[in-house]
This record gives structure tokens, C-alpha cells and sequence, in this order.
């Protein structure tokens, strides 16, 4: 289902979730560097050629996609990022609607999808259908009828929901363009129509520098 | 991330015009204000014009032929008051689904109130009666749609929408319900056969309950239309 070339799904990867390596990792000590050395320099017993390594049972942030080829390997187990725990599914179950996707995990559908994918949890699957589901036609609705103050609803959104914001407003402004049948007028060229707007307007001369300022 | 809105606000305008282009080849009557032979289209042979003998030609043909004043246009029978107040408290009164209005309604009563005002009879109140009618339609259709997505049905089946209704809401609606989709499939995919993951009785855990199953799905879609 990811697009191997799509910008977007390469960016819903990226962020960064909890892991814990089970092994001692050979050579990757440069993932955390801090870390892995305090651990180590507690450890009376290790040798120069295990400060390369990252510790055994070392917890760390890594961007999804890595762990979550660590985690197919059986290497590391992943925490759920807290956008996926319980309280955040409590709040999305309680009102969706309300819930501010855009600040929890910008491709908080997309993401969502890769986790249940990978620990195969349908019951968090069905958590983000029921959250789209409640959530889907008040964006549609705000794209619509609330023209500027939709643009403030766009500030909760996540990316996909963006995506289908974007559709409804575009179709709105087809919609409306229609049925003014403004296809039919000829319109003025962007140049002509700006100087007409400053001659009709109250009582300002035109002059070479203010014509200036308004090209730039 | 306006130049989305820009792409998605120029392929639904081509949609409608497309629509537009595809209604002016509905006939309709006119009574030619010259004398002319039989003119041969590709569509066919229209003609001859007689002044005051009423012809039927293409919608194109008439608007052009009224636009250089050779000709006048008698409005479709469905474009008059009483016609259109008829179908709006009909509309009114079947709350279930939407009556059957001409395939082209929107373009052609779009393209004669606005090229051929002077022909209609009561434009003005015409063009009040029009939106109205459409307005309760988008309405009726607008909420079906949230239904069926609350209630998590894959498909929807309506009767009877006109070629503008469809451009104005397959773009969403499928685009919200292949958002679903993509959601709902994923996670049953990796290892598992296309047969298992629509089947809600599976290994899967309780949360899947609420999922109707197939069968409910279908008798739902078919009793709402």
C-alpha cells in the first residue's frame, strides 16, 4: 500500500518511536551515543570494542522506519507512541471531532496504519476508521460553508484529512465559479486589472513610485 | 498547499463543463424567426426552418441561432413555475429517495436562464425554483452520505442523480470512503488472504463487532435506496 516514491509516506515514517533492543547491538552505538557511553562507563567489565556496540535491554527514540525493521528481526520491541495509547484512543472514542490530530502526529492515519500493520492490532485500526468515520464529514462540511473561519479548522487537521479538506474546498470554489458561469466572461489581464482598481480608488494619483510598489 | 485546492478547483470546473458541453446536445424546440433548407449535422438532418413553425434542433444549435436573434426558444416543458413547484413538494414529501428529473437539469435551466432569459417566462422566479430544487436534493444526498459513513457501509446506491450531482459528490465520497478503505483493510493484509480480511468472524479480536457484516451491509444499501 506505501508508495515507494511517495513524499508523504516517506515523511509518515519518519517519526520517532520508543524501542528497546533485546540484544547488544553490534556497532550502532552512534544511535545514541550518550546513552550507550554512560551505560558503559557504569560498566566496569566492558571493553573498548563494546563502546561501539549499544547495551542490551537500551531504550531510545528511533524514526519508525528503522524500527520498525528492528522489530521485524526480532531485535528491538516497540513502545506505541502515546498518540496510539489507550488515553488518546479514550479521547478520540469520546469526540472525535474535537481532538486536535494535527498536534498529537501530523500523518496520524498513515502512522497508525504502519503500527497496527506491524503488531497487527485490528482493534487500533478500527480505533482510526472509527476516528476518520466521526471526523470526515465535519471537515468536508467546514471546507464548504465556513469559508475563512475554515481555514482555522485546518490548523487540527492531519495530513490525509488536509488532503480530503483540500478536495471540498476546491470543488466549493468549481462549484460556485460555475454556477456564476464565470467561464463565459472574458476576463482582464492581471496588469490592466490592477491599474483600474488604483484609478477608481479615492482620489490617490497615480504616480511612478506608488505603481512601482504595487508591482512589487 | 493552496495549489492543491487550485488542481482539485480545475479538474471539478472541467467537470462541469464537460457536463454542460454533453446537455447542449439535448433537443429542444424552437420557433426559428427565419426561413432556411434542411440543415445535415452529424447527429442527424434538422430543419426545415419556417418562421413560426416550431422545429426541435439541438441545444447548442438554438443558443447560437438565439444569440443572433434568428430564432426563439420555447423552454423545455420542466422549466416553467408550476412544473418546478411540483417536483419540489414531491421531493419534499419522499424523504427516502430523489425523484426522477431530467439527466441535464442543472446545465440546460443553467444555460437558458442564462443565454435565453427573455424566452422563459418568470426567470427570476424560475431561477429561485431551480436552486431550490437542487438545494433540497444536495441536502437529501449530503445526508445519506454521513449516514452510510457512520454507519460504516462500504457502498451507497442512489437513484435518479443528474450528471452535475454526480460531479458534485463522487470526488468526496470516494475519496472518503477510500480513506476508509485503506484504514479499515490494512492491517489483515500482510499474510493473510483478501477472503479473511473482509470477514469480520475471524481471529480477529472483539473490536471488530461493530463492523456489519457483508450480508447486513448489502439488505442496509439496498433498503436505503
Amino acid at each position: 500500500m506505501e508508495d515507494y516514491f511517495s513524499i508523504d509516506d516517506i515523511l509518515s515514517s519518519e517519526p520517532r518511536i520508543y524501542a528497546t533492543f533485546h540484544v547488544q547491538a553490534h556497532q550502532l552505538a552512534h544511535l545514541d551515543p550518550a546513552g550507550a557511553a554512560a551505560v558503559w562507563s557504569s560498566n566496569k567489565q566492558s571493553s573498548a570494542e563494546d563502546r561501539l556496540d549499544l547495551p542490551s535491554g537500551h531504550r531510545l527514540a528511533l524514526p519508525f522506519w528503522l524500527a520498525d525493521s528492528l522489530a521485524q528481526r526480532g531485535v528491538a520491541a516497540l513502545e506505541l507512541p502515546r498518540c496510539f495509547a489507550t488515553g488518546a484512543r479514550h479521547a478520540l472514542r469520546a469526540d472525535a471531532r474535537a481532538v486536535r490530530l494535527q498536534t498529537r502526529c501530523p500523518a496520524f492515519y498513515a502512522l497508525g496504519l504502519r503500527i497496527a500493520k506491524l503488531v497487527r492490532d485490528s482493534r487500533l485500526s478500527e480505533a482510526l476508521v472509527r476516528a476518520f468515520a466521526d471526523r470526515c464529514w465535519g471537515i468536508v462540511d467546514s471546507a464548504v460553508f465556513a469559508g475563512a473561519r475554515g481555514v482555522a479548522a485546518l490548523e487540527g487537521l492531519e495530513e490525509k484529512e488536509r488532503k480530503l479538506f483540500f478536495a471540498a474546498h476546491g470543488l466549493d470554489i468549481a462549484l460556485r465559479r460555475w454556477k456564476e458561469r464565470r467561464i463565459d466572461r472574458i476576463g482582464m489581464a492581471h496588469g490592466v486589472l490592477g491599474k483600474r482598481c488604483r484609478e477608481e480608488g479615492p482620489g490617490s494619483p497615480v504616480t511612478p513610485s506608488t505603481s512601482k510598489q504595487r508591482l512589487q | 498547499m493552496d495549489s492543491s485546492a487550485a488542481t482539485e478547483a480545475t479538474e471539478a470546473e472541467l467537470a462541469f463543463q464537460r457536463a454542460e458541453f454533453l446537455a447542449e446536445d439535448e433537443l429542444i424546440e424552437i420557433n426559428p424567426m427565419v426561413k432556411s433548407d434542411v440543415i445535415t449535422l452529424m447527429r442527424g438532418e434538422f430543419g426545415p426552418f419556417e418562421p413560426s413553425i416550431t422545429t426541435t434542433v439541438p441545444l447548442w444549435l438554438a443558443l447560437a441561432l438565439r444569440k443572433v436573434h434568428r430564432c426563439k426558444i420555447l423552454p423545455p416543458r420542466w422549466l416553467t413555475v408550476r412544473e418546478l413547484d411540483r417536483y419540489i413538494s414531491h421531493e419534499r414529501e419522499n424523504e427516502a429517495e430523489l425523484q426522477a428529473i431530467p439527466f441535464y437539469f442543472s446545465e440546460i435551466a443553467s444555460l437558458l436562464l442564462h443565454h435565453a432569459s427573455d424566452d422563459l417566462v418568470n426567470p427570476g422566479m424560475l431561477r429561485r425554483c431551480v436552486e431550490d430544487l437542487s438545494n433540497i436534493r444536495d441536502s437529501k444526498m449530503r445526508k445519506w452520505m454521513q449516514e452510510n459513513v457512520r454507519d460504516r457501509v462500504n457502498a451507497i446506491k442512489v437513484n435518479n442523480l443528474t450528471l452535475h450531482e454526480i460531479s458534485v459528490h463522487r470526488p468526496i465520497l470516494t475519496r472518503v470512503l477510500g480513506n476508509l478503505y485503506t484504514i479499515h483493510v490494512a492491517p489483515d493484509t500482510r499474510g493473510l488472504s483478501s477472503t479473511d480480511s473482509t470477514n469480520p468472524s475471524s481471529d480477529t479480536t472483539g473490536a471488530s463487532d461493530t463492523r456489519p457484516a457483508q450480508g447486513r451491509q448489502l439488505r442496509r444499501v439496498i433498503r436505503k435506496t
